[in-house]
């Protein structure tokens, strides 16, 4: 990554370093061929992180973290990304773990962020549901209090990774209110439960990352709950807040950058390489300033942050442009792989030649990225969300 | 019947049957299917005259030619059917009329659908290919990398060249001597052969550089006829999207409601006018020296506007545009392998300026 101030890119080499020795080949070869990783794979990375005080690195030290502002943290995964480790799961480490050390009672914290540490406990985030995507506040999954529990009744949607998930945070209405933000609540549920069935979602690209997760009369201890009734929207925004300076993948782009790039000499179109044929390398270029651009809108956001700033709306346009650059970069990965036949084998047919391999892998990210503009607040939302705080339109 | 007459009522026909008749669980088919699609429905499709579309009327085909040719697969594409009708439709049937009499009894049968020829023209190629050597003896050597159809068919048709250069169509058994097939799946979930052939023993058809002229004029005309399954698709996505946004609510409103979207939608009806209008463009000029320039046209204008048409309506969709079970993302695979099936825009942006 570019432009970064002394210190940031002195550890930003340290991280990169860092994989080159520690990172397991095996788990390498998956994320260079875009083959899937297992559960045990993530949970394997992470305990390496781990053992190196890095995985909680952005948590309280009290906490088991390294007290990292939230500059290093986005520094690291960047760097990890870079350097082809595996994409980092958010949803214990980033998300539900830096919630508990906010608004978690110290039993809760005591009991759950442990597990997150050293890998035992995979969480999933429950947020949307058939009638809840844009408008995430027209939640309706509701969670009735019956004496020592609640009782849980909905469906949630595009739950990433359920199907491995022995926890799930979830934002529940706990409340009818005039203003619907006000009746939500954010609850922890056990994904063993009785009443909670997963159903795993298909995506174009043939490959099973999210579900649809039932809720029949599911009972949740009262201790679940993290805050108060009614906080869950709160919650949820300062989620928000910590995870949206990670929001700008420049570290992937980076290395699918220079996949594309060195597969680029590889493959041929009319006669010669595409990284000799003009518009491809015009193409590659256009790729490659993109890419830098955005790694100077991130750095000085992080130079910002450093100085005090918080980040607010800015980090609504890095989503903007990091979505549409992993798009670019994979659609060049793409136009390549025409020259395979556009082949799409199953998962236990991988074509033996590595470059081919590493094609297919680049054209399935195609697929799977065609989501990055639609998740995480589609970026027409996100655009709306700059209108709103930029110009006050 | 007045001609205008006729050619609405294939229409009519043609995409009744793609609406009504053409299974829609045929989309959920298991992507591991051997064949890709369903010779049942092949069959099916051969008795509403869609393979024979363009071809004479002697010989069972419906005479109507490109514009034919353009319904037929425009409606194909608007229920991205997996049988090989564009495979079938546009490329041997048409090649096999053009060819001549010898082949009047290949062409009856692909017509009526009791044989299923497919022609060895790997897909991602442009040009024909120059990658099949045949010798004096007509023996068969090359690689092909990604073949439609070619896995089920009865028979194959070979182009090549002799030693000298000299253009050769050949006719192959699939199970000949000197064969080796392997498949694969197909970004769209049909499949492709890679063929390997080393001195497989085939029988020359016709020669020449007049056979050579009227396949490269068949695959031109082929290339058109692509661009007329991407118009079919695109349109039953703008449809569909349109749809989807009036019924879809979010914050208490239509997502209809919200002028960005609305812009969007006109957006993408621009790109699909355009494919259309180049179409039409092309077809008017069939028989004429400009043309291969026109085909080029529509190539480069359906390559870019399929991209906006698909990607736009899986975006309109939201999530559930990426699900595998809503034909949005189906469609979207679909339009990406008609775009380089003739090896992408790249390609025609250099006939283009050539031509």
């Amino acid at each position: 990554m570019r432009y970064l101030p002394g210190e940031l890119a002195s550890f930003y080499r340290d991280v990169t370093d860092f994989c080159r020795t520690s990172l397991p080949t095996d788990i390498a070869q998956k994320v260079r061929f875009n083959e899937e990783l297992t559960r045990a794979d993530y949970a394997r990375w992470e305990q390496i992180l781990n053992a190196r005080g890095w995985y909680c690195g952005h948590w309280p030290e009290s906490l088991g973290g390294a007290g990292w502002t939230p500059l290093q943290r986005y520094i690291f995964e960047q760097a990890l990304a870079e350097a082809g480790a595996p994409w980092m799961m958010p949803f214990g480490p980033a998300y539900i773990g830096p919630v508990l050390c906010e608004y978690g009672t110290p039993r809760q914290r005591a009991e759950l962020l442990p597990a997150i540490l050293t890998s035992a406990t995979f969480w999933c985030q429950g947020y949307s549901e058939p009638g809840a995507g844009s408008d995430l506040a027209g939640l309706s999954t509701r969670a009735e209090r019956h004496g020592d529990h609640y009782l849980v009744n909905g469906q949630k949607l595009w739950t990433s990774y359920a199907q491995w998930a022995d926890m799930m945070f979830c934002l529940v209405r706990t409340s009818r209110e005039p203003t619907p933000q006000k009746g939500v609540s954010f609850l922890l549920v056990d994904m063993k439960a009785p009443g909670v069935t997963i159903r795993p979602i298909r995506t174009m690209d043939e490959r099973c990352h999210v579900n649809e997760v039932f809720l029949e009369d599911v009972k949740v201890p009262l201790e679940n709950l993290v805050g108060q009734e009614g906080q869950g929207w709160e919650i949820a925004k300062f989620l928000l807040a910590t995870e949206r300076l990670i929001v700008a993948e420049t570290g992937k782009a980076r290395r699918m950058l220079s996949q594309v790039r060195s597969l680029s000499a590889h493959f041929e179109v009319a006669g010669q390489p595409f990284a000799q044929d003009p518009d491809f390398r015009a193409a590659l270029t256009e790729a490659e300033i993109r890419l830098e651009t955005l790694e100077a809108v991130c750095a000085r956001e992080l130079r910002g942050v450093a100085a005090g700033r918080t980040i607010g709306h800015e980090a609504s346009l890095m989503k903007i442009r990091g979505s549409e650059l992993l798009q670019l970069i994979t659609g060049l990965a793409m136009r390549m792989a025409a020259e395979t036949g556009f082949a799409m084998p199953p998962e236990d047919q991988s074509p033996e030649d590595d470059m081919q391999r590493e094609l297919q892998g680049l054209l399935r990210e195609y697929l799977l990225q065609r989501a990055a503009t639609i998740y995480g607040g589609s970026n027409e939302i996100q655009r709306n969300i700059v209108s709103k705080a930029r110009f006050r339109f | 019947m007045h001609h205008d007459e006729i050619t609405e009522a294939v229409r009519e026909a043609a995409f009744r049957f793609v609406d009504e008749a053409y299974p829609k669980q045929a989309l959920a088919r298991p992507y591991l299917d051997e064949q890709g699609y369903l010779p049942a429905l092949s069959r099916l499709i051969a008795e509403q005259g869609w393979y024979g579309i363009m071809a004479p009327e002697e010989a069972g085909g419906t005479g109507l030619g490109l514009e034919g040719g353009a319904i037929i697969l425009e409606a194909a594409g608007r229920g991205i059917v997996a049988e090989p009708v564009f495979e079938t439709a546009a490329l041997v049937v048409p090649l096999l009329a053009r060819l001549g009499e010898n082949l009047q009894g290949l062409l009856e049968e692909t017509i009526s659908g009791a044989c299923l020829p497919a022609l060895l023209h790997p897909w991602g190629q442009a040009e024909p290919a120059d990658l099949v050597h045949i010798d004096a003896s007509g023996r068969l050597t090359g690689t092909l990398a990604a073949v439609p159809v070619a896995a089920s068919a009865d028979l194959w048709l070979v182009p090549g060249r002799s030693g000298e250069g000299e253009f050769r169509l050949c006719r192959l058994a699939p199970d000949a001597p000197g064969v080796a097939m392997t498949t694969t799946a197909a970004m769209d979930g049909r499949r492709f052969a890679k063929i390997l052939l080393t001195g497989a023993e085939a029988q020359v058809v016709v020669k020449g550089s007049g056979a050579e002229a009227a396949f490269r004029e068949s695959l031109l005309q082929a290339a058109l006829l692509s661009c007329a399954e991407s118009l079919g698709s695109m349109t039953w996505l703008i449809a569909t999207t349109a749809d989807y946004l009036k019924s879809r609510r979010q914050f208490q409103v239509p997502l209809a409601s919200f002028q960005v979207l609305q812009h969007r939608m006109v957006d993408m009806e621009l790109a699909l006018v355009e494919v259309r209008s180049t179409l039409d463009a092309a077809l008017h000029a069939a028989g004429s020296a400009a043309f291969p320039r026109a085909v080029a046209l529509a190539q480069i204008v359906t390559a870019r506007s399929a991209r906006i048409v698909g990607a736009d309506a899986v975006q309109l969709h939201g999530g559930i545009g990426m699900t595998d079970e809503l034909a949005v993302s189906r469609h979207f695979k679909r339009l990406l392998f008609n775009e380089f099936r003739f090896g992408g825009a790249e390609p025609w942006l250099r006939k283009y300026q050539a031509a």
